[in-house]
């Protein structure tokens, strides 16, 4: 006889339910991640941006040369690159290698590495990890060129040289002085980390796909020499865990981050991470806008601060200053003294004002006021007051139009060519504060404007149809001659290809001294005077017209970490979730 | 004998090749829909970046060899010959954002949170606004239903979106009761346990309450309608005369009858749940399926929108011919219907 296997309906939904929990535990779950990680020992920031979305893009990605890749919130904890730059205090952070030195013409440079350095596989590092990864990279660019620097690595790198285990000579097919910040130094969202050979060599540099599947999360994470390991990796969520064998610890190096685990959620909405900062869920988010930041402060003045305390601007520069910039192969934009009225139409204070309540400064050049970029402010100040590059001045800029041809039609749009003067003003979101105070600034000076930053937009602006926007010179850091190279004549092309630098401007006296200062190292006496007249022809054409400095404003929980960077210790540019981000890490103390 | 059996198939046979039509129909038009977009998703996702800097990068022959190995560069034509193949294959390639993940494996993540909440909210809102719409024209019921109806009819104007936002104001911002969103806890790690099981639920009251609130009227409304019908029919009137309790004419008579048009809808709902609740997701940072349509659609991830609204349709067509071989069975006439023909 069989005994009756009938169950209630009750009893069906309990084991329903039960099983219903376990599998979707189980998709979750990962045997290596530790669940007993007190707060006080966790980081918890809202990372990259998500476009409202809770989930991270390319979560699973760890090929740190994959075009479009953010590699914020994960592999950039992980694998390191030879040096660090730190900007605000101007410090070049040897990491990996110890040293670097160029030949005497500038088209070899030797890298000394660091000893004692291994992966978290326990394979030691060295010469060929190095030679590997550009070695790579320049192949890649031989053939199918989809990883980033694989072109200029193919156009520049000649021959590698292993010298000993812990030395590698870079040949390059032509003299170039910056070579190694450019390619091999890490900084804000620039520069290369180091592969482990042992672990991708052996496949194809063309063979895309299967060149990143190959490194998937294994027990100690993607292979890396990081101090931290991914232990859990989500569209939601990333978990890194600190790996107590981290070379930098066991050389003496540095000591290991105090923080034994770091989580990283996406940034979804600013009132979102605002709630979850103020309440302490999380220590510190992408960013806040200035009336969030200041409410912030107020309300909760015994644990959020800033880069610059409770004081304007609520954040640190970043290299981003905005301009509006012109499309020069436009006929309404090709007048000098049309260039120059919209400038002069421009209420720069009013914007700071309406846009970030008065916690910015306008700026008369497009360079970030960091340490060595400062004397082109000295230089230049004397010519911007001159040539009136920061004035606001609608009698002028009136007088200036009607000297140009132009005129306004009976609604009081100006008119050129029987055509209305202006179009859409396109901008990067995150410019949405200031944006539409400057569309509304044109558009009563008489142009026809509307601010757009509808997806697509930079369609417009690189393919030569749009004709203004507004935009940030991501570019020189310590060194002027990166912002003034994107003027250069070579960027130019006709609208409908892809302009690098979409300003589209030509102008051969200007090219000819971007081209002798590239020429020159970096901190050669001869840049500064060259320096300054390219940057006095590039203000007198009123090539663009500078608006402001940028800012990062971000806010900091000090319930559970304090020793974040300020302007006392601006040890790195708080920027946790750009390349720099293991010196913040490193930099945090328990409170 | 034979002939008989084929005949009987034959209708079966129709209803499936017009399951498998309408979804090759919905799939070429899921294909062309998106390219008309005059936008390349590569494109803006390289001129993203070109735009956040750096003097280090060639943006154009990334953007060569990207479209390419996406197959981007080819003819229209034989892009969607291509689709059409790979979709015969159930292979539904891999996602442009979120390269070189799968698509199957984007969708196979979201699709147990969407699940989970949209086909519990989607069954509770039929059951329970079934019930209270049919009360409201049951006379012997009490003048509570009556009140309780018209105010989830107003609830169903509102948007979900925005009562979600109302609730996250006071549950989880002014009283603090509930999570502010996500499936779980920033720091919750998946167990087996009872305490992961309670933090999911947790987080999934709020979305859960948004949609209840706001789709109970719906299906009150619309059973209401049929009931209106139903109680006036010559049947009801005979059932009171057999002197049937109210109760039993109440569910026997009354609600199985004016149940039949609600069952089709609900079929189309539970179709719909696999598309997720976009707004609702996004609100409350649910991690399904819609948030990540959402973000398809934003990114123009052509194979992800592709992979989803695949799902969608599948589950709709599937829903619906299931429903036509089910229908039968709950109405008798269909039934004998079928028979006479």
């Amino acid at each position: 006889m069989r005994a009756s296997r009938t169950i209630t309906r009750r009893q069906w939904i309990q084991q329903a339910a039960i099983t219903a929990a376990g599998v979707a535990a189980a998709r979750g779950a990962d045997a290596q991640t530790d669940a007993t990680v007190a707060r006080a020992d966790t980081l918890v920031a809202t990372g990259q941006p998500s476009g409202g979305a809770p989930t991270f893009a390319q979560y699973n990605d760890f090929n740190p040369f994959h075009p479009g890749l953010d590699l914020r919130s994960s592999i950039c904890f992980v694998l390191e690159p030879l040096f660090f730059y730190s900007v605000l205090p101007d410090r070049m952070v040897p990491w990996l290698a110890e040293s670097y030195e160029y030949s005497a013409d500038h088209s070899a440079i030797t890298v000394h590495l660091r000893q004692g350095v291994s992966w978290n596989d326990g394979h030691p590092f060295g010469a060929d990890d190095v030679i590997y990864t550009i070695d790579m990279l320049r192949k890649n660019g031989q053939g199918k060129g989809d990883q980033l620097y694989a072109s200029a690595m193919a156009r520049d790198v000649k021959e590698l040289v292993r010298v000993d285990d812990h030395t590698v000579r870079i040949e390059l097919n032509h003299p170039d002085p910056r070579w190694f910040f450019t390619y091999l130094t890490v900084r804000f969202t620039e520069g290369s980390f180091i592969l482990p050979k042992h672990i991708y060599s052996v496949v194809d540099p063309a063979n895309l796909a299967s060149f990143t599947a190959l490194d998937k999360i294994g027990p100690n994470g993607p292979v890396g020499t990081g101090a931290f390991k991914i232990t859990n990796m989500t569209p939601e969520r990333i978990i890194l865990d600190r790996r107590d064998d981290w070379w930098g610890a066991t050389t003496g190096f540095h000591k290991l981050p105090e923080m034994k685990r770091v989580i990283f959620v996406p940034f979804t909405t600013h009132e979102q991470a605002a709630q979850l900062i103020s309440n302490g869920e999380v220590d510190t988010i992408l960013e806040a806008h200035v009336p969030v930041m200041k409410s912030l402060l107020q309300r909760f003045p015994d644990r959020i601060t800033t880069y610059s305390g409770n004081k304007p601007p609520y954040g640190n520069i970043d290299w981003w200053p905005t301009s509006l910039l012109f499309n020069h192969t436009k006929k309404q934009f090709q007048d000098v003294r049309i260039r120059r009225a919209v400038s002069l139409y421009l209420n720069r204070k009013q914007a700071m004002d309406y846009a970030y309540q008065g916690a910015a400064e306008v700026s008369g050049l497009p360079y970030p006021r960091y340490p060595r970029l400062l004397p082109y402010f000295t230089d230049m100040d004397e010519t911007i007051k001159k040539l009136r590059i920061l004035d606001y001045d609608t009698k002028a800029a009136d007088a200036l139009m009607t000297e140009a041809g132009c005129a306004k039609n009976a609604q009081g749009v100006w008119m050129i060519d029987g055509q209305p003067m202006g179009g859409d003003l396109y901008y990067p979101v995150s410019l949405d504060a200031v944006a539409p105070v400057i569309a509304e600034q044109l558009r009563r000076a008489g142009f026809q404007v509307a601010p757009n930053t509808r997806p697509g937009y930079r369609n417009e602006v690189f393919f030569g149809h749009a004709s203004w926007w507004l935009w940030g010179h991501g570019a020189s850091v310590n060194d002027p001659f990166q912002t003034l190279a994107l003027y250069h004549k070579r960027h130019i092309r006709p609208e409908g290809e892809n302009a690098f630098w979409p300003s589209r401007w030509r102008n051969d006296e200007y090219s000819d001294l971007v081209d002798k200062i590239e020429a020159l190292t970096p901190d050669d006496p001869g840049v500064r005077p060259l320096v300054d007249q390219a940057l006095t022809i590039w203000l007198t054409e009123q090539v663009a017209a500078p608006i402001s400095q940028f800012y990062h404003r971000i806010p900091f929980n000090t319930t559970y970490w304090k020793g974040w960077p300020n302007e006392q210790d601006p040890y790195i540019n708080p920027t946790f979730w750009h390349n720099t981000g293991t010196l913040m890490l490193l930099g945090l103390k328990k409170a | 004998m034979r002939t008989g059996a084929l005949a009987a198939l034959r209708p079966l046979a129709r209803r499936f090749a017009m399951f498998v039509a309408v979804i090759w129909a919905a799939s070429t038009l899921n294909f062309f829909v998106p390219r008309l977009a005059p936008r390349n998703p590569i494109e803006e996702k390289l001129l993203a970046q070109q735009e956040m800097g750096g003097t280090t990068v060639d943006i154009q022959s990334l953007v060569r060899a990207y479209n390419a190995e996406f197959g981007l560069d080819r003819p229209l034509w034989r892009q969607y010959l291509t689709y059409i193949n790979d979709l015969a294959h159930f292979d539904l390639g891999y996602s442009i954002a979120d390269y070189p993940t799968r698509v199957a494996a984007v969708i196979g993540r979201a699709m147990p949170w969407t699940i989970g909440l949209l086909t519990t909210t989607t069954l509770l809102a039929f059951a329970i606004g079934s019930v209270l719409g049919a009360l409201t024209v049951w006379s012997d019921a009490p003048r509570l239903f009556r009140a309780i109806v018209p105010l989830f009819m107003i609830f169903s104007a509102v948007p979900f979106y925005l009562i979600g936002l109302a609730l996250i104001y006071v549950f989880a911002n002014l009283l603090q009761w509930l999570p502010l969103g996500g499936g779980m806890g920033i720091r919750t790690m998946p167990t087996l346990t009872f305490a992961f099981a309670l933090e999911i639920f947790k987080h999934s009251i709020l979305p859960a309450c948004s949609i209840l609130i706001a789709s109970v009227g719906v299906w009150a409304l619309a059973m209401r309608g049929m009931m209106v019908t139903v109680v006036a029919e010559d049947f009801m009137t005979f059932a009171e005369a057999l002197g049937l309790t109210s109760r039993r004419r109440f569910t026997q008579y009354a609600l199985r009858n004016a149940l039949l048009p609600q069952v089709t809808l609900l079929a189309l709902s539970l179709g719909h749940v696999l598309s997720g609740s976009i707004l609702v997701e996004l609100v409350f940072g649910y991690p399904g399926v819609g948030q990540q349509l959402f973000r398809a659609i934003q990114n123009l991830d052509y194979f992800v929108i592709y992979g989803i609204v695949l799902v969608l349709v599948t589950a709709i067509a599937l829903a619906m011919l299931v429903v036509d071989l089910v229908y039968p069975l709950l109405d008798p006439r269909l039934r004998r219907l079928g028979t006479a023909r």
